[in-house]
């Protein structure tokens, strides 16, 4: 089998390949190597790629594949980890300057888990800058390309892993999701991503940006992969006092095409202005489809849509400004080389490691926790997410899903979107309440632009629901063709193929 | 002084507990490790790290709520606390500030004026800092995490003292209370209790508070004391001046008896508290309050009873061993060894109390070990040695917890009781000093004293003194009839 | 900063207006982070705009709502009182940037600066 046909295998296939010992674990890591040596050096995926390391562990799955002592769905699969998890002996650097030469002596419990159900670790993509940013440009380490056009973001924060997955650069990866940075990407990616109810993976070895939103979950080809990447990743960890001892994890269980009987609903307000037309378009499509398949669907008024982006944006800076507090030059990452006294380091170090969105995001949080504001700004941002809760809480007692888009657009050409923070902020619209209230959610691809960029269908579920919406994505993919990047499908070739000149060609 | 002026001083306590590990990690907190022996990714706030709620904590602090006759809070959470210091490694501390785990309790003094209530405001459970270590050489300062994250309680008073005195009796109680409940050894020298002193002035007869200041680093109850009385004439002075009084954080150097401002540009004081994404809120029912109430110790009065039933003790001595919960539990340790609970309250309530005093140190200083104590009253008690020599002994227990067994042995200090060498000294003493025996003969029996010393001497202080009188009348006697 | 306390009682309406010179200044030292001139410019603008943002916030009536800080009602997590860390301090101090004698190495620290409230 050639290296390119092992590629198109999604993780699931792949570890089936493995255990009938018609791929070995070598050959997946090759077929996943070989590809970022064609078309890395353009996507810039990855912050750090560790071959040597990866063929070790390859080795090593193998003897315990052949041995059956490892059985797991997902054994002898590379993965990429997006790098804001704890890898030990591995660079963290949460691209930042401020990270550069951070080298964990643990490994985050997700990860953990990834390892003992027979995962490679085959490197650390690359992100928004600690997670802030929705285009994977405020990353230290260069911007990341699409795969679908070289020309556009893939996304962000996790732009790294939804760009890896979608270029064939790894089989999935993890990414995590504050404010959407798992399912926007993946939308803007063409592959799917799902953002777990909070609690359901440990966040343990996670570089928090705002603890009390952040989560970890999965960017793979489709929803089959996604249901076994988070059976294997979700436990209960006592490290984590956050961390759910959850029963219902047999997530894989769900992936049954059917949807006969189950109620979903539109909001309203998801599809006012600012929304693309052909993501409307796209969107209420896969919502036809999913009626004709036997589901009830219906148009309702979520409402408070709209507070969720300040609400959001107040508290998760607020608990940034703290967070990222222990990066000041004493016990970990970059000190800056003149300095007079030591408040004087501690300014300089975090004045040159961080980057402009990060310090913003810390000025800004800094300012809502301070004394005289504390109020009206981080309690009101508090109850506004009360009220958030109340009105999914209300929506969940009639509907078992809810349906709509995982982003206002389709990926933004690079350079555009910082230009104006707070316009980039509201593309958050979609995204943001779900982690306020700790639902899952799923993005899966629902179609392309035209431009032929992709478009993702957001399904959000009630707390702990998360089969829910696995089942109504696996049904909605089983109707449709999983449709590759160019990048994935012709290799460097796709690299060369620019819809945009194609566009003006037509 | 033209005007009469009222001191009004509220304190704030930070007591370390005596917890296996530290509040929020799985490591020690033993004392005294190598510098940074004792950490772990989440007591030196690596990224990506994760507190955990030692339950062993909440114990103790409701422990020393309800000794101090709080209402517990039930539903509690903590809260960070933001300011950069290197020995924060989080540049946070994990505190409670909107719903401290105990409210509203009282502690009952007693001083030379008679009996106060003071009010407890407020108990809060938080993680102690590193260490920093001024580098000699170096223009640079080392930083030892092992301390942080050892759990702190802060006990925060109401502003209802007045006087050094009153202040001193408040911490008196609540360290004997805290050692009673075994949840800390609170020692002040060593840091695990800490006091910080709010104190203002006001014309007296005046309801309304003046501006106060808060003092820090003081390390004893007289440290404390200069520094009130300090702090006292200060704002005085000010006022008396027509000075305003700014409220701010200064720190007391004890050795040059002044105290200076704590402030810096870089010093904002605005702690953004908010409350700790990483941790649940703290839900404590009335059937853990019932069971904690339940596990109270045996306080004070209960034991000074005891002690006058069981062990047959004086009210003095009862008194004066329970003052200390140290005393106490010394007390029924080496009385458990020797069964002699009188001569332990002696020699708890003479020597050991006169060299506490000489070494300028508090009971739980005390270094010996109670078996050492009770091996010297089993040899004075078989007679083994006399007196003087268990004195002797006892200030190198007391100094140096020696064995007093191989000790006594070693310095062959045990007392002689062969009769034929007292015999063969005394008859030499009698022929050294017939002046002595002359005067005895003659009627003068204080003579005999002298004799007595004499022969102790000779012997080194060994002799046993009862055999030395006998044998001396018995020759004198001798010596006139034959 | 007697400014901006009084800036403080004023509602939030146009909280934008709120971002001066000082304020910028005030946070900086909080935030313990050091902006060049145009930096601060650019703050200003940035702070005084998604300010005005969240104020849309205050179009909602939140009177007798509970701040929510935990999304679901877990309590009480704890571990016992038991040590289970035992020295590590090679690998804590690999990632440091100066080390001494076994600790972290910082600039000298001034007693009468220190901030830590517990001393």
């Amino acid at each position: 089998m050639s290296l390119k046909e092992i590629r198109k295998f999604t993780a699931v296939q792949l570890a089936e390949k493995i255990k009938q010992k018609e791929v070995s674990v070598l050959e997946a890591l090759q077929a996943t190597l070989e590809q970022i040596n064609q078309v890395e050096a353009s996507l810039n995926s990855y912050v750090t790629v560790e071959a040597e390391g990866a063929m070790q562990q390859a080795a090593e799955v193998q003897k315990k594949i052949d041995s059956g002592e490892l059985q797991s769905p997902l054994a002898g699969v590379p993965v990429a980890i997006k790098d804001n998890m704890c890898t030990e002996g591995l660079l963290t650097t949460c691209s930042s300057k401020i990270l550069e030469n951070f080298v964990p002596t643990y490994t985050a419990e997700a990860v953990l888990n990834l390892r003992q159900a027979g995962a490679v670790i085959l490197g650390k993509t690359n992100m928004d800058e600690f997670a802030m940013g929705s285009t994977t440009e405020t990353s230290a380490f260069g911007i990341t390309r699409n795969p679908w056009n070289l020309e556009h973001v893939p996304g962000g924060s996790s732009g790294g892993s939804c760009a890896a997955v979608a270029a064939q650069e790894c089989f999935y990866a993890l990414g995590s999701d504050t404010g959407g940075s798992i399912r926007q990407p993946s939308s803007f990616c063409g592959v799917t991503g799902l953002k777990p109810t909070y609690g359901t993976v440990s966040r343990y070895g996670l570089i928090a940006y705002g603890s009390s939103l952040d989560q970890i979950g999965p960017v793979a080809k489709d929803v089959t992969d996604c249901a076994a990447i988070l059976e294997a990743i979700t436990s209960y960890d006592k490290k984590d006092s956050t961390s759910l001892n959850r029963r219902d994890t047999d997530f894989t269980s769900a992936l049954k095409r059917d949807v006969t009987g189950m109620k979903i609903g539109i909001p309203r307000d998801y599809f006012g202005e600012g929304l693309e037309k052909e993501i409307k378009e796209a969107v209420l499509a896969a919502a036809k489809t999913l009626e004709k398949q036997g589901a009830i669907v219906e148009e309702f008024d979520l409402s408070l849509a709209e507070y969720a982006i300040p609400a959001y944006y107040v508290i998760a800076c607020a608990e940034a400004s703290s967070n990222l507090a222990r990066f000041d030059g004493v016990k970990y990452g970059y000190r800056s080389k003149e300095y007079e006294g030591l408040h004087h380091m501690y300014k300089k170090s975090r004045s040159q490691g961080f980057g402009p969105e990060v310090k913003r995001r810390i000025m800004l949080g800094s300012f809502v926790l301070s004394s005289g504001y504390y109020d009206a700004y981080y309690l009101k941002a508090l109850r506004t997410k009360a009220l958030i809760k109340q009105a999914f809480d209300q929506a969940f007692e009639v509907y078992d899903v809810i349906l709509g888009p995982a982003a206002p657009t389709t990926a933004p050409v690079i350079g555009k979107s910082l230009q104006d923070p707070l316009k980039m902020y509201l593309g958050d619209i979609y995204t943001v309440s779900v982690n306020l209230a700790g639902l899952p959610g799923i993005s899966v691809p629902c179609g392309l632009d035209g431009k032929g960029l992709p478009i993702g269908l957001q399904l959000i579920g009630d707390c702990f629901q998360e089969k829910k919406i696995i089942q109504a994505a696996y049904t909605f993919e089983q109707t449709r063709e999983r449709q590759l990047s160019p990048v994935a499908e012709n290799g460097e070739a796709g690299l060369k193929r620019q819809p945009r000149e194609q566009e003006e060609k037509v | 002084m033209s005007k009469e002026y009222e001191t009004v001083i509220g304190l704030e306590v930070h007591v370390e507990l005596a917890t296996k590990t530290k509040i929020f990690c799985g490591c020690s907190t033993a004392f005294g490790g190598a510098p940074n022996t004792h950490t772990c990714p989440v007591c030196t706030g690596m990224p990506g790290s994760l507190p955990v709620l030692n339950k062993k904590v909440v114990e103790y602090a409701m422990a020393v709520g309800l000794a101090t006759n709080c209402s517990i809070t039930q539903y509690g959470k903590f809260d960070r606390k933001n300011y950069f210091y290197p020995d924060n490694p989080q540049n946070y501390q994990i505190s409670q500030l909107y719903l401290p785990i105990c409210r509203n309790g009282s502690v009952e003094i007693e001083t030379s004026d008679g009996k106060k209530t003071i009010g407890i405001h407020e108990i809060h459970m938080e993680e102690d800092a590193g260490k920093l270590i001024h580098d000699e050489w170096e223009e640079c300062s080392l930083v030892d995490y092992n301390r942080s994250g050892v759990p702190l309680i802060e006990i925060v008073s109401e502003p209802d003292m007045r006087s050094a005195q009153e202040v001193i009796a408040y911490l008196e109680k609540l360290r004997m209370m805290i050692q009673y409940l075994g949840v800390s050894d609170c020692k002040l020298n060593e840091g695990s209790m800490r006091a910080d002193v709010n104190l203002s002035v006001r014309e007296a007869g005046s309801i309304q508070l003046g501006t106060r200041t808060e003092m820090k680093n003081l390390n004893s109850f007289k440290a404390i004391a200069r520094a009130i009385e300090n702090e006292k004439n200060r704002q005085i002075d000010l006022l008396e001046e027509g000075k305003n009084i700014i409220q701010e954080t200064r720190r007391w150097d004890d050795i040059k008896e002044y105290s200076y401002a704590m402030r810096s540009k870089e010093d904002a004081q605005d702690y953004r508290y908010f409350p700790e994404p990483d941790l649940v809120p703290l839900v404590i029912s009335d059937a853990w309050i019932a069971k904690m109430k339940e596990g109270q110790p045996e306080f004070r009065t209960e034991k000074m009873e005891r002690y006058k039933q069981q062990y047959g003790l004086p009210d003095y001595d009862a008194e004066i061993i329970t003052g200390s919960k140290y005393l106490a539990d010394f007390f029924e340790a080496a009385t458990e060894l020797c069964q002699k609970p009188k001569k332990v309250s002696n020699w708890l309530m003479g020597e050991t109390m006169r060299l506490l005093k000489e070494r300028e140190m508090e009971p739980e200083e005390i270094q010996f070990s109670p078996a050492n104590l009770a091996k010297l009253i089993a040899l004075t008690e078989e007679g083994s040695i006399n007196s003087t020599v268990a004195k002797e002994v006892f200030e190198k227990i007391f100094d140096e917890d020696i064995d007093p067994d191989s000790y006594v042995k070693e310095h062959g200090l045990k007392t002689v009781n062969d009769e034929g060498e007292l015999r063969s000294v005394i008859e030499q003493v009698l022929k050294e000093n017939p002046k002595s025996v002359e005067d005895y003969r003659n009627g003068k029996e204080k003579a005999i004293g002298f004799l007595v010393g004499q022969t102790m001497k000779a012997m080194k202080g060994k002799a046993n003194p009862g055999m030395v009188n006998q044998v001396l009348k018995e020759l004198l006697a001798r010596e006139v009839f034959g | 900063m007697e400014d901006l306390e009084k800036k403080q009682q004023t509602n939030c309406k146009n909280s934008g207006n709120l971002i001066s010179d000082e304020t910028i200044e005030y946070v900086g030292i909080l935030a313990k982070l050091d902006l060049s001139p145009e930096e601060k410019e650019q703050a200003k603008k940035d702070m005084g705009e998604m300010l005005d943002y969240i104020d849309k916030l205050n179009e909602l009536d939140t009177a007798g709502v509970e701040p929510m800080s935990h999304v679901f009602p877990v309590n009480n997590v704890f571990r016992e009182d038991v040590v289970t860390n035992g020295d590590d301090r090679e690998n804590m101090l690999k990632n440091a940037p100066e080390v001494k004698n076994g600790s972290y190495q910082v600039p000298k620290t001034v007693e009468g600066e220190r901030k830590d409230p517990c001393l």
